[in-house]
């Protein structure tokens, strides 16, 4: 990368509570992807992680008036964009030529739902056409534009889950041509009851049984939960104008392969070795450290670690957040989170690539040691549909 | 950073399919509106759209779980890869990307779930659902194509197929690839046509962009494919280049979430962005294919941005709404329109808007009504496409080598 990029704030709404104190602290203690969640209709309830209750930290940010209005994906965008700012010392600051580069998977697709549902149940002529705007993806960008006054660039990206890593790619673009100097990069999914419904009638979601308990079972389906997060990203430029000072410097992001579905298992190998190869063997002999995204796809994650392992080294530690949070489809950007938290002097459990993944294991047996205070971290994903992404961040 | 060249154009539209067909039509002004005929429009009181003719899409190559967007999409790509005269041996499959625009994806096909299990049925076939997430239509193309570089698709509703071509042109001026197939694609749906007619934004019998008597949108569908080369690639295969991709703006109002600022300050900054990104003055501008809805506040908002950024210029500016003759494609206006835009620029000849009768003094500008013209020496187009939450994307393309700088 040519034009250097910095990250200089952050936040982090997930399973785990409303922080990214609350997420490092508590990831290597339980999961939170337990939570017995009903889906739509006639579907059986499934395990997945949900947001704990945030109207208090969307308060400061959004209106009762507009609250009302927004969807609850929006919400969630929102309060991690105010609290991003917040951290970044941009509060209350002019933020007009700031954009926001969003990533998700989905969508609001309960307030799809809902719109719909008025459809079929009032009939064309008599819809609530409140519900409408906030069906489109990008909802949630325009509302964080629209509240936080941000009029420069503003887009949204929906490639599953790669869409937390291509809006990183895109936002890194408009920084490095000069289309902007700061940016607000997020990544959001809301587990919706509607999502949950379609995701178990496609054969996407684990069965979930009481008797498991924080069992974690690799098998062919997933075990999906939410997040939010945002990650405030400036330009050299932008950053010295304001004198700010940036928590890690994003030296490179690369995507490759498919996003969708059906599996094509044999490709994630392929996949990952296509990203760490336009990363580059001088980046990739820097990294020391690896957040691996997770699927509960057991061949899909083994065949992930493993190929991390044969390019990377079979020593270098790894943590795997989404056995705690569950598989966070678009919101993906809480793995790059957490690499910015260890190459800014934080610490977090982790185990050996080396150490192979069982098909069952109780969530406690993950990790053995602690890392943290590192120069680089790696955050990668692969997808099941042979597609993978890799985001190298380093200390300043 | 290297330059970007389009080097093939795919179309298909209520015009029909093919640019061959498409662009005699456009230039005449001509229009093809009617009662859309897919199930379920029949409880709308008014259903005049740009449905694309039900023939185009039953092609006995088509799988049936192939939703109506990706067989638009598969419909233009094809047509514009062979266009391109595509070169598979010229590139590596690594390094041709595709950028997918969309707006409502495979809704119409989730909706029958949706619908199936409100109703109780006992089972709704879920590959319904396969063409739900947006990122379906890029991962269809990039199988069918075997292009394995750098996918993505935005979803930012009517700018989406705009803002990808902006970021696939970025893409490769970055050396993430050498080449993209930029797709927009929109398949008519009962989620999207409800929610604009609840919002009272669908024209009761005309749509009218820019005329005194304008009453909304017709809401269309269809398919806009672009190949975007690096520039010098393209030069050496000695491929047919429609134009470069000379730079683009993208902007927020941060005002409403489906109307526009009402100074069209938002179009404003993306304009102007282009242009000082592109080192080009507002005069050199010759034609500006319009986003153009048709309703009271894009219209004026819009022409009202035009006035502020060209100035005197504006007055000789050709201006044009081609939505007056495909409908609002949602996701798929901006590849569609940008489509036209080179058109414009390798033909030398400029669309109208149909349908433009009265003047409105709100809109005091050269819409270019009735047929379309000829032009001479016309080196520089743009097209803006403005969508709700206010995003704002302009794209500047020129003529190409040796024209300017």
């Amino acid at each position: 990368m040519t034009a250097p990029v910095y990250i200089t704030g952050m936040a982090c709404l997930s399973g785990y509570g409303l922080t990214l104190d609350d997420l490092c602290h508590n990831l290597g203690e339980y999961p939170t992807c337990g939570q017995v969640v009903p889906a739509a209709g006639r579907a059986e309830a499934v395990a997945c992680a949900l947001l704990p209750d945030f109207k208090e930290s969307l308060a400061p940010y959004a209106k009762p008036m507009l609250r009302r209005k927004m969807s609850r994906l929006s919400k969630m965008a929102v309060t991690a964009v105010g609290d991003a700012l917040a951290a970044a010392g941009l509060s209350g600051q002019d933020n007009s030529r700031c954009g926001v580069v969003l990533g998700t998977a989905f969508g609001s697709t309960a307030q799809s739902a809902l719109f719909y549902g008025d459809f079929l149940d009032k009939g064309a002529m008599k819809v609530n056409p409140g519900y409408f705007p906030e069906t489109v993806p990008n909802a949630p960008a325009g509302q964080i534009s629209i509240i936080f006054g941000l009029q420069g660039p503003n887009t949204t990206v929906c490639q599953q889950a790669l869409s937390s890593e291509h809006a990183l790619a895109l936002a890194h673009d408009l920084l490095v041509t000069g289309m902007a100097h700061r940016l607000v990069v997020v990544g959001v999914e809301e587990m919706s009851p509607a999502l949950l419904a379609g995701l178990q009638a496609c054969g996407q979601l684990q069965r979930w049984t009481a008797a498991a308990g924080h069992e974690i079972s690799l098998e062919r389906r997933l075990r999906v939960g939410e997040a939010a997060v945002a990650l405030v990203l400036e330009s050299r430029q932008g950053l010295e104008k304001r004198r700010g000072t940036g928590l890690a410097r994003l030296h490179g992001v690369v995507t490759a392969g498919a996003a969708t579905w059906p599996a094509i298992y044999h490709e994630v190998g392929s996949s990952v070795s296509a990203v760490l190869g336009r990363l580059g063997s001088a980046a990739c002999r820097r990294v020391e450290v690896i957040v691996a995204g997770a699927s509960f796809v057991g061949r899909v994650d083994r065949q992930h670690v493993a190929a991390l392992a044969e390019h990377l080294g079979d020593q270098l530690p790894v943590i795997l957040p989404e056995y705690g949070t569950g598989m966070l489809m678009g919101a993906g950007l809480l793995r790059t989170a957490l690499a910015v938290h260890l190459v800014g002097g934080g610490e977090l459990a982790c185990r050996a690539l080396n150490r192979p993944l069982p098909e069952r294991f109780l969530y406690s047996d993950l990790y053995d040691r602690q890392v943290g205070r590192l120069d680089h971290a790696l955050a990668t994903t692969v997808t099941p549909g042979g597609g993978a992404g890799a985001v190298l961040v380093g200390g300043l | 950073m290297s330059r970007v060249a389009v080097t093939g154009l795919g179309i298909i539209c209520c015009l029909g399919q093919g640019v061959h067909k498409v662009w005699p039509r456009v230039m005449a002004g001509d229009t093809d509106f009617r009662q859309i005929s897919l199930p379920g429009f029949d409880q709308f009181q008014n259903r005049l759209g740009g449905q694309v003719a039900d023939d185009l899409l039953r092609q006995a190559t088509f799988s049936a779980r192939l939703s109506r967007h990706e067989r638009l999409g598969w419909l233009a790509a094809t047509e514009a890869m062979a266009d391109a005269a595509w070169p598979e041996a010229h590139y590596k499959d690594s390094e041709v990307g595709v950028a997918a625009g969309i707006g409502a994806a495979g809704m119409l096909e989730a909706e029958e779930w949706l619908a199936g299990r409100e109703q109780g049925r006992h089972f709704v076939p879920p590959w319904k659902l396969h063409s739900y997430p947006a990122s379906s239509l890029a991962d269809f193309l990039a199988a069918t194509f075997s292009l394995a570089g750098p996918r993505f698709s935005i979803a930012t509703a009517c700018s989406s197929s705009a803002t990808s071509l902006g970021f696939a042109a970025d893409a490769i001026r970055c050396g993430r690839a050498k080449a993209f197939m930029v797709a927009g694609a929109e398949g008519l749906s009962r989620l999207t046509y409800g929610g604009f007619h609840s919002l009272h934004s669908i024209a009761p019998a005309r749509c009218q962009p820019f005329d005194k008597n304008r009453r909304g949108i017709f809401l269309g569908e269809g398919a806009g494919v672009l190949i975007l080369e690096e520039w010098q690639a393209a030069k050496a295969r000695r491929a047919t280049i429609y134009g470069e991709v000379l730079a683009w703006g993208l902007s927020s109002d941060a005002y409403h979430m489906t109307a526009p600022h009402p100074d069209g300050s938002g179009a404003v900054q993306a304009m102007n962005q282009a242009l000082h990104r592109a080192a080009l003055r507002p005069e050199q501008l010759g034609y500006i294919n319009l986003h153009g809805t048709g309703t009271q506040h894009n219209d004026v908002a819009e022409s009202k941005a035009v006035q502020q950024v060209f100035g005197d210029h504006s007055r000789n500016l050709l201006l044009s709404s081609t939505k007056s003759m495909t409908g609002h494609c949602l996701g798929a206006a901006g590849a569609i329109e940008s489509v036209f835009s080179l058109l414009a620029l390798h033909e030398q000849e400029v669309p109208p808007t149909a349908g433009l009768e009265s003047p409105d003094e709100e809109c005091p500008l050269n819409y270019l009504p009735g047929q379309g013209r000829r032009v001479t020496d016309m080196r520089y187009v743009m097209n803006n496409v403005l969508a709700f939450g206010g995003n704002n994307v302009a794209l500047l393309f020129g003529r190409g080598e040796g024209e300017r700088r």
